[in-house]
């Protein structure tokens, strides 16, 4: 009852209680005084156990520094941290532990915290209970444990939601990044933070109209569906039988989009990631649809940005029209007298600039930009054909692979000019 | 003097020999992170080596459990509402936990599950766990019934690449990657671990044979069946469930398909780059898939048990077996069944099953009342 009144009132009333509890149980009066001179016993505020939206882990702070520092120290086996620091699902009408398992997950100390990081993210609809044991954290790292022992196990029941958690998987990117897309749009990339449940894609990405009534069939429902290995990474065609003008599905359908009307791209959040967990929200890109690109990218028209020698500074190329973002990642190179360079690729500028951050300075004069002439704009129009012609004559066998060269002189002075000298080579096969 | 030099001389060689019996199977074995994206499926070698077959990787890894404490005892398990407590686990609800494989390490009698957390309503009659989701997590649970993680970060382990695994990208028949299904099962015999799953070759089941302690070799060799449910030879669905077993004195594999033919592999076949056409000694009838197969000591005798996706728990005598002299060759209509005769055991809803101990197997079991729960029940009513 005393503790219960006394709750309100925990940062300084506790510590009275402390000493009130320690002198009516009759302990040692020794050892209080020598707690007191010790300078703890009213510095030390009592352990608290949060929740971490940041980190979606949960941590407890206000422990003792030097006392955690002396927990660092030490190599606790699960069984230890578990006793010390646990978290257990509930039941949702009781509150009581479901059944006495501890989550799995990792421990760590850090920032004058505890923390745990469960091994998959805390799931919201699931009722949990965390569990510090403070007697034994003193245990841990003391010979005796505390005279003080009220509220022995600090207690901390919690459920999250997952809008707020930032561990839950969201949509990260989708590309194009621009609002304008070309009405012949071929392809969207969807960028997610966690592995995703394939097979189940075209059921939670729609394309909404103004009204918001969803497009029928714009998308080419791929079987399998086009994941990156890290099923991370979901490449979604617009039907292009749509698109190709001559084709039936064009004749008879039309393109997926109507130029100049605004779309949103809606993404449901019922989709799994591959945890079961759904997605933190639904995300929505909203565009509109242009003209159709039905040009090639001009590479005259294309700006270079050459830095200066003896710098780590990017080359960068500004296309002349927004590209396609996966291409560009992996189709550009630079070399130096036949040998590839490394470093970093950044893509800016809503997929108009690519730019190059070496690893190791400009030292030499002359470079090369290899660009595969695979490589394309939003429109799937490439440097080798234009996506909504008919396909020439392949009785000649499949097109060789060419890259295009642009020659550049990195010298002592940054230059920005326009594509001037450039070359095609046939890729060996 | 010299008995006392000569018994040092046998103390020593029988120590030196014993230390090398020991070194032999761990000697190339790592301590560190095992890399493992998939634990696809399981099974125990001898002193307490796990085998994980890991689909995603392409590999084969050996797991030192360090589990070796020898358990002689002949007690029943039971485990009720493992969903539920795994969910705790993983801090989630059942609907979330999906068990791929079980499998009991014979010294000890622990259990050792590959788990994930995953959408478990996606798991059917025709969908897998391996179909759905990349198990991660191994769990053990001990003959008390305590669940705890493996931890694969710090452990003793060999890995080895297995020949031609399936590339990934290309769609099975249940609408999952078959890259899933380039390793189905796993089964250690006598210094050799014999691995079932689907390769890029034109004929794609396969299976492949990996000395152990892993080294370089390994052979691989394609399989053929007469699918009598079919009506057809078929080279490309994979063996599902197999166990080494000898039939007439001659080392075999009995091998287990889906809808569900049931074959024989001679191991002296198993020769690199050989295409072998099997023999067909049963067809246990259509709509099914077989999900374990073990030999089980019932009262003395050797009997053959058969997990079932829609199908009762079977039970075959390997005296039947040997009387099969001749494959199948003839379609069977419908879900008839046709060759090596079973025994139906009145045991349904059992996802995975293994020796516990002499006199117990232990199986994972949907119960009637939807609970998934480890039951045991004695060999001798096989």
């Amino acid at each position: 009852m005393v503790r219960s009144i006394l709750f309100p009132f925990q940062q300084n009333a506790y510590k009275i209680l402390y000493f009130v509890k320690a002198v009516t149980e009759k302990i040692n009066i020794m050892a209080i005084l020598i707690f007191l001179f010790s300078g703890r016993c009213f510095s030390q505020e009592m352990p608290r156990i949060m929740f971490s939206e940041q980190e979606g882990s949960i941590l407890v702070d206000q422990c003792d520094g030097y006392l955690l520092h002396l927990l660092s120290q030490k190599k606790l086996s699960n069984e230890e941290w578990h006793n010390l620091l646990a978290v257990y699902v509930t039941d949702k009408k009781t509150g009581e532990v479901l059944h006495d398992l501890p989550m799995l997950g990792q421990y760590a100390i850090a920032n004058r915290k505890i923390y745990f990081n469960p091994r998959f993210p805390f799931r919201d609809g699931v009722n949990y209970l965390a569990k510090f044991n403070v007697p034994y954290f003193y245990a841990l790292v003391r010979e005796n444990i505390p005279f003080f022992d009220w509220q022995k196990i600090i207690e901390f029941p919690f459920s999250i939601r997952r809008e707020t958690v930032a561990n839950y998987t969201a949509v990260e990117n989708i590309y194009p990044e621009s609002d304008t897309l070309p009405v012949n749009q071929l392809k969207l990339y969807i960028h997610f933070s966690n592995p995703m449940q394939e097979g189940v894609a075209y059921k939670h990405i729609q394309i909404l109209d103004k009204s918001g009534r969803p497009v029928d069939q714009p998308f080419l429902e791929l079987s399998p569906e086009l994941w990156d290995g890290e099923s991370k990474r979901l490449t979604v065609w617009f039907d292009p039988g749509r698109i190709k003008r001559g084709l039936s599905p064009n004749a008879l359908q039309g393109l997926p989009l109507r130029q100049g009307n605004s779309y949103t791209l809606k993404i449901n959040p019922d989709w799994k990631d591959k945890t079961g967990l759904p997605l933190k929200a639904t995300f929505e890109k909203g565009f509109y649809a242009s003209e159709p690109d039905r040009k090639a990218p001009v590479i005259s028209n294309w700006i270079l940005y050459i830095p200066s020698r003896s710098t780590k500074a990017g080359l960068s190329i500004q296309f002349d029209e927004p590209m396609d973002h996966a291409l560009l990642n992996r189709m550009i190179r630079i070399t130096n007298e036949g040998k590839g360079v490394t470093g970093e690729v950044k893509i800016a500028n809503q997929e108009k600039t690519w730019t190059f951050e070496p690893h190791e300075p400009w030292n030499s004069t002359d470079y090369q930009i290899r660009i595969n002439t695979k490589i394309e704009d939003l429109a799937g129009n490439s440097l080798r054909r234009l996506f909504d012609t008919p396909v020439s004559d392949t009785s000649q066998g499949p097109e060789k692979e060419k890259e295009l060269i642009i020659p550049v002189k990195v010298s002592a002075k940054i230059k920005k000019k326009k594509v001037r000298k450039y070359q095609f080579r046939t890729l060996p096969n | 003097m010299c008995k006392i030099y000569s018994l040092f001389i046998l103390l020593l060689f029988t120590f030196s020999n014993v230390s090398a019996d020991n070194k032999g199977l761990t000697d190339n074995f790592t301590k560190g992170k095992a890399n493992i994206k998939s634990i696809s499926t399981l099974t125990f070698g001898p002193e307490g080596i796990l085998f994980i077959g890991d689909s995603k990787n392409g590999t084969v890894v050996a797991i030192d459990t360090e589990d070796k404490v020898q358990n002689d005892e002949k007690k029943t398990f039971s485990l009720k509402n493992v969903e539920e407590k795994i969910a705790s686990l993983l801090g989630t609800t059942s609907d979330d936990v999906i068990i791929h494989d079980l499998a009991v390490n014979p010294v000890s009698q622990n259990l050792y599950l590959a788990v994930s957390r995953g959408d478990a309503g996606s798991v059917g009659a025709w969908k897998l766990p391996n179909d759905i989701n990349y198990a991660q997590i191994l769990l053990k649970i001990n003959p008390e019934g305590n669940i705890s993680e493996v931890s694969l970060d710090n452990v003793s382990h060999s890995v080895v690449n297995i020949p031609s695994p399936k590339k990934e990208g290309e769609q099975t028949w249940r609408k999952s990657d078959k890259r899933t299904e380039t390793i189905t099962d796993l089964a250690y015999d006598n210094g050799k671990l014999y691995v079932a799953g689907i390769s890029n070759e034109e004929f794609a089941s396969s299976l492949r044979v990996l000395p152990f302690p892993f080294s370089e070799e390994s052979t691989f060799s394609t399989i053929e069946i007469w699918h009598a449910a079919h009506g057809k030879f078929e080279t490309e669905a994979p063996i599902r469930t197999f166990l080494p077993f000898v039939i007439d004195n001659t080392p075999q594999l009995l091998a287990a398909y889906t809808c569900t033919p049931l074959v024989s592999i001679p191991m002296s076949a198993l020769k690199d780059g050989s295409h072998i056409k099997t023999k067909t000694l049963a067809e246990l009838g259509a709509g099914n898939i077989p999900l374990d197969i073990i030999k089980v000591n019932a009262s003395g005798k050797d009997k053959i048990l058969i997990a079932n996706t829609n199908r009762t728990l079977m039970s075959i005598d390997p005296i039947d077996v040997a009387k099969q002299t001749e494959g199948l060759t003839k379609e069977v209509d419908g879900y008839s069944t046709a060759g090596v005769p079973y025994i139906s055991i009145p045991q349904v809803g059992i996802l995975q099953i293994d020796n516990l101990n002499q006199d117990f197997i232990v199986a994972l079991k949907r119960m009637p009342n939807g609970s998934l729960d480890i039951i045991s029940f004695p060999t001798k009513r096989i």
